[in-house]
């Protein structure tokens, strides 16, 4: 049991949504904890959680979004329980997030220096007369190229690639413990993925910092993370060491997922897809929410208090049959 | 046909507004045409030992400063007003409309032509072009029609040009082309019935601001002239009498005039929610 | 955006208002000459005899062909020559820049309180949604645009000089027990405080206070709309959420992040807005018998002074499509994406 405290630590977290057509429970019974120095994956389909716990996580959940159940611990701070301007103080900071879509995510009419300005100056890391020469420094850091001139850029005149840099510079400018990165190369091209990813796994290396990292890409979870965290319908159904996870998953959906996946080996007849959706998280819903889509369901699948359970150590699964 | 009276009931029971505003409208409209059977007394009569009275059982809405009952004035200037309104709308919007859809619908020389002329009105402050076309054509009532006709016509053009443009390459128009149909024809008979929804909320809400303008002239002094019930005119009569404290000279048409635009802007907004979801379809 | 480059895209915009001006001129020209009725009789008045008419058919050439006169029309504009006003029998063009100031003064406080008041409420409407706040908003919106501006320029003189008493009586710029400040920007408030005359600046400033804010009420309602629809929209934007993850204070992304993006479109209303206002200025002139060119064309209006009414007219288009400049302008300051297309 990894004795070392947890720079973010999800306790059984319950969170629902308020919608007009009924309420979405969206996540229940969520769990994980990050290490300092250690990249976690997130992984499953869309819908399935991942973003609103780290949203959640941050405190930037969506007003119609209540926490019902549970505690969030980021670096000793109770999240769930602590004043918005702590959180304010908090986020930047210790914790920071990156979104997809990074030219959306930038504000159009703002030079991408003075954003990261902005927010150096925000948390006390910058002063008014030296926050120029820190931005650039901070562009540097994310290898951008000519960052003195690429500091007054805009945002629409920059590539994908490059919003997404800076926005990495942005978010580890004041150089957090934590780093939540949502979706970072969704929409960008191959080798920018690639590129991005690779930076992000060496700045977290340099700094000892923690991240996670939320994809519905299995393949770069693999490449990427040193544990990995599988949900469906919001749920966690488990989380092991990558390597161990890649060669012994126990829950049914893992083992689909990793064969829906495409691995650059084998042809594509090999990949099969997952039977049926996601199930409607307005409805009532049976213990296990994968029951409808399992080929290993039975009637002993619906008995209540369904919990994980650690299958070997550091390897968890949430399933009464698991493989 | 009963998807939309199904719809149409949906939206008046989801708001209880619209039903309002429709109410009010028919209510305008019966006062309109049933006017001269109305009044209580004759809205032209003056009766020198009734002047400036208040409001009382006898006058609801008091009497001016020739004795004559506010309340008959109000209810026949509707007539007047409603008739200004709705000539100068239909004008604009059946110019407008046609020369919009010939734009969208031919492009080029036309298009640019009928810009040209949407953008010269539109670079004068509206009210003021409509006060040098009365003042040009002759200080009339169907001088004061056609400005606020002029003035309302970029309107209509651009909805109308919009519209069409939109429609010009759907389906339904290619399948009409290759049946045979001529350009013009296509346009008249498929396209531009197709673009009377979206261009009747236009309508709507244009109302209200043709009845502020018309009024708003009126008020200055142009087109009508006393002693006939116009609401603009009545307020400007009444405006003098107001730091003396006779207040219901103006109070009364001005009113009138605010239901009226309030109950077309509502019936406006209420029409879009009816015609929103069922538009391109 | 380099310097060098905005300079290039304002002096663009100042051609791309070219079209306007001369459409402006071509409409001006037809208004008065073109129409029917023998325009001769218009401008010799009323009390014209038949000589009469015929010498100003002369004098204004109005027995030249078309484009003759148009030429002359141009040609009188380029040297600031608007005709003569028959009512008063001094030169247009004096009449309006001697009455200018009483407008711009108006207009100016109008728009000030209009923005002061509504950009705030917009912006706590889109903050608050469904709250005391928001509903407000909504209210003053839907009356804003259904009332008629004479009719509330009326009525609060009726409540606040008749019935309370704390307003000024609505006849013009002073009282007259006041002298007006010596002249140097035509601003009576202005000049009074330039004069040090502290009563002077207190007495011409409360009888701008109704005026401006019936002129501003009206202009009130499309602003306070656009404002809480701009930061509504913008506020549930991408950029909002990395703002906020990044921990910027409320403030900080409440203002410089969401309302300088939702000035665009405000900024986009504001040309709208000043149609309005230009033409309500009229109407508010004439219910506080305020001395600006908009009561001036009243009153050439009903003594058929036309001359005078096509001078207003093409005076008030000027100043329409300046303003709409000064907009055109400010929207490429502050937006560095706009001009790329050129």
């Amino acid at each position: 049991m990894d004795k070392r405290i947890p720079v973010l630590k999800v306790d059984d977290l319950d969170v629902e949504f308020r919608t007009r057509s009924g309420t979405v429970r969206a996540l229940q019974n969520v769990s994980f904890e990050v290490h300092r120095g250690e990249m976690v994956g997130i992984v499953g389909e869309s819908g399935s959680g991942k973003s609103v716990s780290a949203m959640t996580a941050m405190g930037i959940l969506d007003p119609a979004g209540q926490v019902t159940k549970g505690a969030i611990t980021l670096g000793g701070l109770d999240v769930l329980n602590a004043s918005e301007s702590t959180l304010q103080e908090m986020r930047g900071r210790e914790v920071s997030m990156i979104f997809q879509s990074p030219r959306t995510a930038l504000n159009p009419i703002r030079s991408v220096g003075k954003q990261i300005s902005d927010v150096l100056r925000r948390h006390g890391s910058a002063t008014r007369q030296n926050a120029r020469k820190k931005a650039v420094k901070a562009l540097m850091s994310v290898r951008i190229p000519d960052p003195e001139r690429r500091h007054d850029a805009y945002p629409f005149e920059l590539s994908g690639g490059m919003c997404q840099r800076i926005m990495i510079a942005m978010a580890l400018s004041c150089r957090p413990e934590l780093l939540i990165a949502d979706e970072p190369t969704t929409g960008l091209d191959v080798t920018t993925q690639a590129a991005i990813m690779d930076l992000i796994r060496e700045l977290a290396k340099e700094r000892n910092m923690a991240t996670v990292l939320i994809t519905h890409d299995l393949a770069m979870a693999a490449d990427y993370c040193d544990r990995i965290v599988v949900m469906h319908a919001g749920h966690v159904i488990e989380s092991a060491p990558t390597a161990e996870l890649f060669a012994s998953p126990c829950h049914p959906y893992t083992a689909k997922l990793m064969k829906a996946t495409p691995r650059g080996e084998g042809s594509l007849d090999d990949i099969e897809s997952i039977a049926g959706s996601l199930p409607d998280l307005r409805t009532e819903l049976p213990p296990c929410r994968f029951s409808a889509r399992c080929e290993r369901f039975e009637d002993a699948c619906n008995a209540p208090h369904l919990l994980a359970h650690e299958a070997t150590p550091g390897h968890f699964v949430t399933c009464r049959r698991p493989l | 046909m009963k998807e939309f009276f199904k719809h149409l009931r949906y939206v008046l029971t989801e708001n209880p507004v619209t039903l309002i505003a429709g109410g009010l409208f028919l209510t305008l409209v019966v006062i309109a045409i049933a006017g001269p059977v109305l009044v209580p007394y004759d809205p032209l009569a003056s009766n020198a030992s009734q002047t400036l009275k208040p409001p009382s059982w006898d006058h609801w809405f008091g009497t001016d400063q020739l004795g004559r009952d506010v309340f008959s004035r109000v209810l026949i200037a509707t007539r007047l007003d409603l008739a200004i309104a709705v000539s100068a709308v239909a004008i604009s919007f059946v110019v407008g409309s046609v020369i919009g859809a010939l734009a969208g619908f031919f492009g080029g020389w036309t298009d640019r032509v009928v810009g040209r002329l949407t953008d010269t009105i539109m670079a004068f402050p509206l009210f003021v072009l409509a006060m040098g076309i009365v003042a040009a054509m002759g200080n009339t009532v169907e001088n004061i029609v056609y400005a606020t006709a002029i003035i309302n016509l970029p309107f209509y053009a651009r909805v109308a040009r919009t519209e069409v443009n939109v429609r010009r390459n759907a389906d339904f128009v290619l399948a009409a082309r290759l049946a045979g149909n001529s350009s013009l024809r296509l346009l008249a008979t498929h396209i531009y019935p197709n673009t009377l929804p979206p261009m009747m909320v236009q309508v709507s809400l244009n109302m209200g601001w043709a009845i502020l303008n018309a009024a708003g002239l009126s008020f200055i002094g142009l087109g009508v002239r006393p002693p006939t019930a116009e609401w603009g005119i009545m307020v400007a009569e009444g405006a003098g009498y107001i730091v003396s404290g006779e207040w219901w000279l103006a109070l009364f048409p001005g009113a009138a005039l605010m239901l009226a635009v309030f109950c077309f802007n509502l019936l406006g907004d209420g029409l879009r929610d009816l015609i929103d979801p069922r538009r391109r379809t | 955006m380099n310097g060098n480059g905005k300079l290039r895209m304002i002096i663009g915009r100042l051609g791309q208002s070219i079209p306007s001006v001369i459409g402006i001129i071509i409409v001006t020209f037809v208004l008065t000459r073109a129409l029917p009725g023998d325009p001769a009789v218009y401008f010799a008045g009323p009390a014209a005899t038949p000589e009469s008419i015929q010498q100003i058919r002369e004098s204004l050439g109005l027995d030249k062909s078309w484009p003759e006169q148009f030429l002359l029309y141009v040609r009188d504009l380029a040297t600031g020559d608007l005709g003569v006003s028959i009512s008063t029998g001094f030169p247009v063009a004096e009449e309006l820049l001697r009455r200018l100031p009483a407008s711009l003064e108006l207009t100016l406080l109008a728009l000030i309180f209009s923005i002061s008041v509504a950009l705030p409420l917009g912006i706590a409407a889109a903050t608050r949604p469904n709250t005391w706040v928001d509903q407000l908003c909504r209210l003053i919106v839907t009356a804003g645009v259904s009332l008629p501006v004479f009719f509330t320029g009326l009525f609060m003189v009726y409540i606040f000089y008749y019935l309370l008493g704390i307003a000024p009586s609505p006849l013009g710029r002073l009282d007259i027990i006041y002298l007006s400040p010596p002249q140097v920007t035509g601003f009576y408030t202005i000049d009074a405080l330039l004069d040090g005359d502290l009563e002077l600046f207190g007495a011409a400033l409360a009888q701008l206070i109704m005026p401006a804010v019936t002129l501003g009420t009206f202009t009130l309602a499309p602003l306070a709309r656009m404002t809480r629809g701009a930061m509504l929209q913008v506020l549930s934007s991408d950029f909002i959420r990395t703002a906020r993850a990044s921990g910027l204070k409320r403030s900080t992304v409440l203002y410089t992040y969401a309302f300088r993006n939702a000035l665009l479109p405000i900024l986009t209303t504001l040309g709208m807005v000043f149609s309005f206002m230009l033409g309500s200025n009229v109407l508010v002139e004439k219910v506080f018998a305020w001395p600006g060119i908009g009561s001036f064309a009243i009153e050439a209006l009903i003594v058929s002074d036309y001359v005078a009414v096509q001078g207003f007219v093409l005076a008030m288009a000027l100043l329409y499509v300046a303003l709409n400049l000064t907009i055109d302008i400010l929207y490429t300051l502050v937006d560095p994406r706009v001009g790329l297309d050129s």
